[in-house]
């Protein structure tokens, strides 16, 4: 599953394309064999010779067809093949049953070769107000807050599922997120942490349980010394997301975000959690701003040892960037291949073993984050090896 | 008798769908698609501005409008054609814009002045490209073609540029989707030239005589592009060398009977509005861009840091009380950038105060700062259209004054408008 093959330019070049363009998915046995299991819009294509992973959207418009025989799918323009490859598959353990009968699968919000992601809540504040980020729709139909016990429920449910996947070899990181929490709530975050955290511990054990990262991927607390409590209580690392670089952007594109807080604090927090914590990463949309304040904040943040995880802008059904489209294909490579230039410059050994897939032992489990929807780790890879040739 | 144009709603999609995905155009060709980059952002047009930069002389004016015009020259057959072709349907003679596109699944093939957008062996639309003005290759005074001082004209307006700079763009602080004054003469100073400003007005004026004479019939818009702060006390004194200018070239008579636009920033003090009348201004176009206040500091960083959205809307509200409400106070408002919600929400806020904003449909600027973007879908196109027509039916009579939703090449709320109306018979 991981990406351990070469990759070459017109992997990326595709990549590029079918991030910005989607594909025209009439074939409606296509469309579901691409939504089958897939927990967030369609299921990522796998390209064959560098098992590249990519994201897309169906866009009844676009000029890139795609065809299924049997697993393998092969992505056209005009008649021309541009890349062949498969549906991503997912290991057989997603689907081993819990003790209420349900699928693992059906415990747990996001799974990925290196990633699980577990909510700590069901709604989001912002939305509930009409602050959400606007590209969002992780809460936007027919959320419902957990209550306790649900809570106490999941968190039983989710610990099985992390047990079948350290018993079945997974290796990853945690991130548990959710939606933002209500002004009267918010106190409540460290408790809510460790209701999903210690039923985990317990079921994994000590050693297991210290070898997959648990990264908090929510607000930053406006006391950022609370950080220390949370590492206490075993938090790895944190991932507060500020998702726009431009101050003026963050404004508009996550309304709820400045509300809380400004741009400012939300970098300060990063620079902070970079003191108490071995990892800090950061969210980061590609693909809503302008390119040049988007890599003068990339760059700010690897000098201040802060990791973007960059993703490009999928609109997402739901969100209220809806119908939306993200930028060509040009830019994406552009914006790229020039991200890339700061992370081979600022980017520590462990980062770039880490955005490259080539760790094998800290956060995300050596493999790059969210890889489909992740093209700079792409472009960081074939620079290096580039390089390497040279 | 001319035939009716009727607007179906085939047509108003197709415009929806050009606007959205342009076209790969037939014969014209666009840098490869590669992995190098800075191909799709420096045409050959944009290098030979640079090098044009590199040559200014502000001392030496005539060389400068020789300069222009053939930086012109080469972008009208380079870029223009690229970033921007004119076309009107058959039938319904709606009008639009086709962006060159080299992904994109639509395309266009032109015999002679025909022109035919295909989606594979599907025909989307027919129409023709409308004949240029022979005019426009007249000489004014000094011997360069009109042209060369009416950039960006239409058959419907003639932009009278008070203010040959930027100090937005200069600054760094451009609309962000903005290249009007992405241009070396832009540069050639914090402080704009005055001499240079008194001679380009003087042609100017001379080539909108040409065109009058010519029988061109439309609003005459005075825009420029934003004063440095230290200018904009004088911005009446830079308005009145242009309009002064063309007043004396085609006569107080004919210059009275001009439909003047004040197209620029809302003055320090609204009040001044009242005096506007007086320099023969009969309307306002004041650009907001957006509807919402966070997206303004976001897209308009060099408006907002003149005055909040907030004081930009009450300039509006002035101008409905001096020049009266809707065709006369009016406001261009970026179509594609921000959600639907916010922006039909902004739009009834405005038609609600006698405000007629302009909804143009996003087209992003080559070696503007969202160079690459893309408008929305044809879909939201056509859902936030449709919502808006409705709007706008609501607070304004269209039966009364047909010319008020005449087809415009960047707008397709008035085609819509014009769809619904036709009809409801």
């Amino acid at each position: 599953m991981s990406q351990k093959r070469n990759i070459s330019e017109e992997d990326i070049q595709l990549k590029a394309r079918m991030l910005s363009e989607g594909v025209n998915m009439s074939d409606m046995d296509l469309l579901r064999a691409f939504k089958e299991n897939s927990q967030y819009g369609l299921r990522p294509f796998v390209l064959d010779e560098s098992g590249m992973q990519v994201a897309f959207t169906p866009n009844k418009y676009s000029r890139l067809t795609m065809t299924l025989d049997g697993k393998k799918a092969t992505v056209s323009d005009s008649g021309n093949i541009l890349g062949v490859g498969k549906l991503m598959e997912f290991p057989a353990w997603l689907d081993e049953p819990l003790s209420n009968g349900e699928p693992a699968l059906s415990s747990i919000n996001y799974y990925s070769p290196n990633v699980i992601n577990l909510q700590m809540n069901n709604t989001c504040y912002n939305w509930k107000k009409g602050r959400q980020c606007r590209y969002c729709s992780l809460f936007a139909q027919n959320a419902v807050e957990f209550t306790h016990e649900k809570r106490l429920e999941l968190a039983k449910l989710r610990a099985e599922t992390v047990k079948i996947a350290i018993d079945n070899g997974w290796h990853g990181v945690f991130i548990i997120g959710g939606g933002q929490l209500s002004p009267h709530r918010r106190t409540e975050i460290l408790d809510r942490m460790e209701i999903f955290i210690e039923p985990i511990r317990e079921a994994i054990g000590e050693e297991a349980f210290s070898k997959n990262p648990r990264v908090i991927n929510n607000y930053p607390p406006k006391d950022l010394s609370e950080m220390e409590k949370w590492k206490e209580r075993g938090i790895s690392g944190t991932s507060f997301d500020v998702e726009i670089m431009d101050p003026a952007f963050f404004a508009a594109i996550c309304p709820g975000k400045v509300a809380y807080a400004p741009h400012e604090f939300w970098l300060e927090s990063q620079n902070a959690s970079t003191e108490i914590f071995e990892w800090t990463t950061t969210g980061i949309v590609i693909g809503l701003e302008p390119m040049e304040g988007l890599l003068k904040g990339l760059e700010n943040r690897l000098m201040n040892g802060v990791l973007p995880l960059t993703f490009s802008w999928l609109p997402a059904p739901g969100s209220t960037f809806e119908k939306h489209r993200p930028p060509n294909a040009e830019w994406i490579l552009e914006y790229a291949n020039k991200a890339a230039d700061f992370f081979v410059k600022h980017a520590t050994q462990e980062m770039l073993d880490q955005i490259t897939g080539k760790s094998d032992n800290p956060i995300f489990g050596g493999h790059q984050p969210y890889p489909p929807i992740n093209i700079v780790g792409d472009f960081v890879k074939l620079r290096l090896l580039n390089e390497g040739k040279k | 008798m001319a035939e009716k144009e009727i607007v179906t709603a085939e047509d108003v999609y197709a415009k929806a769908r050009i606007f959205s995905e342009g076209a790969v155009i037939e014969g014209l060709e666009l840098p490869p698609f590669k992995n190098g980059i800075d191909a799709s952002v420096k045409t050959g047009a944009q290098k030979d501005q640079d090098r044009a930069q590199e040559r200014l002389n502000p001392d030496q004016i005539e060389g400068i409008w020789k300069m222009t015009s053939k930086v012109l020259e080469a972008s009208e057959k380079e870029s223009k054609p690229a970033s921007a072709m004119r076309m009107t349907f058959d039938g319904s003679r709606l009008k639009t814009f086709v962006h060159a596109s080299k992904f994109s699944r639509l395309t266009l093939t032109q015999d002679g002045d025909r022109v035919t957008v295909t989606d594979g062996d599907g025909v989307v639309v027919t129409g023709y490209v409308p004949k240029r003005f022979d005019w426009l290759d007249q000489k004014v005074s000094n011997g360069l073609p009109v042209a060369t001082f009416l950039p960006g004209m239409s058959r419907e307006i003639i932009n009278i540029i008070f203010y040959l700079s930027c100090n937005n763009y200069n600054s760094g602080r451009g609309c962000r989707y903005c290249n009007l004054f992405a241009n070396p003469l832009s540069k050639v100073t914090g402080k704009f030239p005055m001499d240079i400003q008194k001679s380009w007005a003087k042609y100017q004026a001379e080539a909108v005589k040409i065109a009058i004479d010519n029988g061109w019939n439309g609003f005459l818009a005075l825009s420029g592009g934003a004063l440095p702060p230290s200018l904009r006390k004088n911005y009446l004194d830079f308005i009145s060398i242009s309009l002064d200018a063309v007043r004396d070239a085609v006569g107080e008579k004919k210059f009275a009977e001009l439909d003047i636009i004040y197209n620029h920033y809302p003055p320090e003090n609204l009040e001044e509005m009242s005096e506007w009348k007086e320099f023969g201004i009969k309307r306002t176009t004041i650009n907001t861009e957006v509807v919402n206040p966070a997206y303004f500091a976001a897209i308009c960083p060099g408006k907002v840091r003149y005055k909040p959205h907030e004081y930009w809307k009450e300039a509006q509200e002035m101008s409905v009380k001096v020049f009266g409400p809707y065709t006369n106070t009016t406001g261009n408002i970026l179509f594609g950038i921000e959600p639907m919600s916010l922006l039909l929400e902004g739009i009834e806020e405005r038609l609600s105060k006698g405000v007629m904003p302009r909804p143009v449909i996003l087209s992003i600027a080559p070696n503007s700062e969202y160079w690459g973007f893309h408008p929305p879908t044809a879909d939201w196109i056509w859902e936030a259209t449709d919502r808006m027509a409705e709007i706008y039916l609501k607070y304004i009579d269209f039966d009364d004054e047909g010319a008020k939703a005449a087809s415009i090449p960047t707008l397709i709320v008035f085609d819509m408008i014009r769809q619904k109306l036709q009809e409801k018979g």
